[in-house]
């Protein structure tokens, strides 16, 4: 069987997992369509670094948020809407049994969270003088975990970090609980929040990475069998393969990328000529300039698809996912091969190559 | 339950454990920490890592010892974080134990998988504290730098320069070695990669003693899992790093084989973000089992996540009963010697499942002095026992509900 496809246009039936929803709330605004007019205009329109009119307890109401972080506020909120997308009361999620759903999140440390109950340690009287209401969220875990509490979602919870790799990484996670039988379908994304703790932390870094100023958002995808999907969800990309690779000094950066996407074109059995357009990190500096030359490299001279960093920022584990976003909206209807692709300022290189339905 | 098995349950290449990498407070090193569970040695003592003025308990299982300038030559030791130390050194030592060279790894395809609770929170103590104290928000820069989690994975492979890696941090709280170490099972069993190396590491930290210690779990003096008279935990840190090979790759060069990996399960309570929950922990014990393709009758020994909590350890026992029912094999507590090293913590007690399969004897659960009667199992008090094991179960259980259970079997015990 073959995944249903959103229309009739190119390219080869669907054979690995494919993506059939995703929703976000960024800068650009609440939920996808917000998300995508915001792109369309951006270059007329300056939105800020934080998503607008986002207060966790406003947007998720006054229950059992009282100590939820804006990371896993923005997590649980993205959930919210892509299963609103894909579920029905009576199929709140897709069709699935809850325990056959994973949630796979990207984040980063909770630096604020983390920072908040550090100075707690260090300011009141004794230092374990801390509220116990504030543990949680200190966990890198907790986002994840949230989403599942709050969407009643059984099945492998796990939670991924790797610098700007992080969506990457938390995809070819997904893929593989899917692809090996710990799940049916996966909830899967990316988080980031902002706040004036990991703007200072980060700025203080010296890794001459990500240097566009600090954004924040999420996007949340739902992965599913590309045998399982049917018409009335069809197959929005199908991911063909998620390569990573190491350099140890600045002048690798361009050798290793193209290699990592060498090696991905191989395994996809992709073309070059096939590739619509590459959506890279894009970092200010030389690890963009050595991102765009490896790409160049390896896969010639494509379209780059920059929108989303150039209008929001450094959403940094969330870039990625952000850049997958970007590429789907501009491959729609034209069952072709997009590229994503990163270099983190910490030693990876990695892509992912979609088609896009 | 709707559960598929592994589609490719019959097509998937056999995975085994080829290298052992441990830092521990029982022993460093696969002869010593061997001989620290057999002897059933406590990694209890006074901590020195931190302060502790203030705090009526002041035990921890740390590694006061740990000279990471010993194991890690191409990176700077001091532009990392200790969790990031422990980390690489443990995966040098699990690749000298496994007797392969790093430059052999070079160009072969690798995952680098790494569990964590805290990663690099103790940098950000360190900024926390000297802001305290000098009154101002400015950031120590060289703590900024070593503050990433993510660094725990990427480093390890640019100290060994394994340019084709796929480096992940996996900070699933303290289930995050069984993650790991299951990730790098599926990554090799799949044909995604030719080795995995992949387990936990975690620094004892203040922190984390803080935040145990409001909890009301530190335990005074020992820990005491399934004991009546249990307190709590203690704090610990180490390092874990197992070595994953094909099956036929390890033949072909003749590696020695420690144990085989036979499968995973996961699972998600989806109720609370710290109480454990008995139908999370049991369903995960069932997908472990149906995805090791075993039924409950064939495990010989449990490695129980056995915190030393009052709720941990009644809540995991009573999953356990649910799932073997009146079939119940042994159930030991690493933690009893180890203390509870978070992250680091399930993939230590993996090494020590594949040790006790290779060496024929259950670790013991020691500190024991009073069965609880609300806890009906063999918990292999105080001295370690000689078992000829077959199939090994390892438990893991983490706050946000996060459930990870590891199978392991003997080599050629006949599983194929």
């Amino acid at each position: 069987m073959t995944a249903a496809r959103r229309d009739g246009h190119g390219g080869p039936p669907a054979a690995g997992p494919v993506i059939t929803a995703w929703e976000v709330y960024s800068p650009l605004g609440h939920g996808a369509r917000s998300h995508l007019a915001g792109l369309r205009a951006a270059g007329s329109v300056r939105p800020g670094p934080s998503v607008p009119d986002f207060d966790v307890r406003e947007i998720l109401g006054r229950s059992g948020t009282r100590s939820m972080d804006r990371a896993a506020g923005l997590a649980v909120a993205t959930t919210r809407r892509l299963l609103d997308r894909v579920g029905t009361a009576e199929a709140p999620l897709g069709g699935y049994a809850s325990e056959d759903v994973g949630v796979v999140l990207g984040v980063s440390d909770g630096i604020k969270s983390v920072m908040d109950f550090l100075r707690d340690t260090w300011t009141r009287d004794k230092p374990y003088d801390v509220d116990p209401s504030h543990v949680p969220r200190t966990l890198m875990n907790f986002a994840a975990g949230q989403c599942a509490i709050w969407h009643g979602v059984r099945g492998p919870n796990a939670t991924i970090c790797g610098s700007h790799a992080t969506a990457l990484l938390t995809l070819n996670y997904a893929r593989r609980l899917q692809r090996n039988g710990h799940a049916k379908a996966a909830i899967w994304g990316a988080v980031e929040e902002l706040s004036a703790d990991r703007t200072a932390v980060e700025s203080a870094r010296l890794d001459g990475c990500g240097g566009r100023p600090a954004a924040e958002g999420c996007v949340m995808f739902l992965l599913e069998a590309a045998a399982t999907v049917s018409g009335d969800r069809p197959a929005i990309a199908e991911v063909l393969a998620v390569e990573f690779g190491v350099w140890t000094g600045p002048d690798q950066i361009r050798g290793a990328l193209a290699g990592c996407l060498r090696r991905a074109l191989v395994r996809a059995a992709v073309r070059r000529e096939e590739v619509l357009a590459i959506a890279p990190l894009s970092s200010p500096g030389l690890p963009g300039s050595a991102e765009r030359a490896g790409a160049a490299d390896a896969v010639g001279d494509v379209p780059l698809l920059t929108k989303t960093a150039d209008a929001i920022g450094d959403t940094g584990a969330g870039s990625a996912a952000f850049q997958i976003v970007e590429l789907l909206a501009e491959g729609a209807g034209l069952g072709r091969v997009g590229v994503v692709t990163t270099v983190d300022g910490e030693g990876r290189v990695g892509c992912a190559l979609l088609r896009i339905y | 339950m709707g559960h598929n098995p592994a589609p490719a349950a019959s097509a998937r290449r056999r995975v085994v454990i080829t290298g052992i990498g441990v830092i521990s407070s029982i022993g460093t090193g696969v002869a010593e920490f061997t001989e620290g569970l057999r002897a059933g040695r406590s990694g209890a003592r006074p901590i020195t890592a931190f302060d502790t003025a203030g705090f009526a308990h002041t035990n921890a299982c740390g590694i006061p010892g740990f000279v990471p300038e010993r194991w890690i030559s191409r990176l700077n030791p001091g532009e990392l974080g200790r969790a990031t130390q422990l980390s690489i050194a443990s995966t040098i030592l699990a690749l000298r134990d496994a007797r392969l060279a790093p430059e052999r790894l070079r160009d072969q395809r690798a995952l680098v998988a790494v569990g964590t609770t805290y990663g690099e929170s103790g940098e950000l103590d360190r900024i926390v504290a000297r802001q305290v104290a000098s009154g101002t928000g400015a950031v120590d820069r060289p703590a900024a730098a070593r503050s990433a989690s993510s660094r725990l994975s990427i480093d390890v492979a640019r100290e060994l320069e394994l340019t084709q890696a796929e480096a992940v941090t996996i900070p699933t709280a303290c289930a995050a070695g069984n993650y790991a170490i299951g990730y790098g099972f599926d990554v090799v069993a799949g044909g995604e990669a030719d080795v995995a190396l992949c387990g936990g590491a975690d620094a004892l930290l203040r922190m984390t003693f803080v935040t145990f210690y409001r909890l009301g779990t530190i335990a005074p003096l020992i820990c005491q899992p399934f004991d009546r008279n249990r307190k709590g935990i203690l704090t610990g840190e180490g390092g874990a790093i197992l070595v994953l090979e094909d099956l036929d790759a390890a033949i072909a060069r003749g590696a020695h084989i420690y144990a085989e990996v036979l499968g995973y399960g996961l699972a998600c309570d989806a109720r609370h973000p710290v109480a454990p929950d008995q139908e999370g922990i049991a369903r995960c014990i069932s997908q472990a089992h149906i995805n090791a393709g075993i039924g409950p009758g064939q495990v010989d020994y449990i490695s129980a996540h056995g915190t030393g909590t009052k709720a941990n350890d009644v809540t995991e026992t009573a999953a356990i009963c649910q799932v073997f029912a009146g079939n119940l094999p042994p159930v030991s507590s690493l933690k009893s010697m180890l203390g509870h090293a978070m992250g680091a913590a399930s993939a230590l007690a993996a090494a020590g499942c594949a040790l006790a399969l290779e060496n024929g004897f259950i670790p013991p659960t020691i500190n024991h002095t009073e069965a609880d009667p609300e806890i009906g199992i063999d918990c292999v008090p105080n001295l370690a026992r000689p078992a000829e094991l077959r199939v090994v179960q390892n438990n893991s259980l983490a706050f946000a509900g996060n459930n990870a259970v590891l199978i392991l079997g003997r080599f050629g015990a006949g599983f194929a």
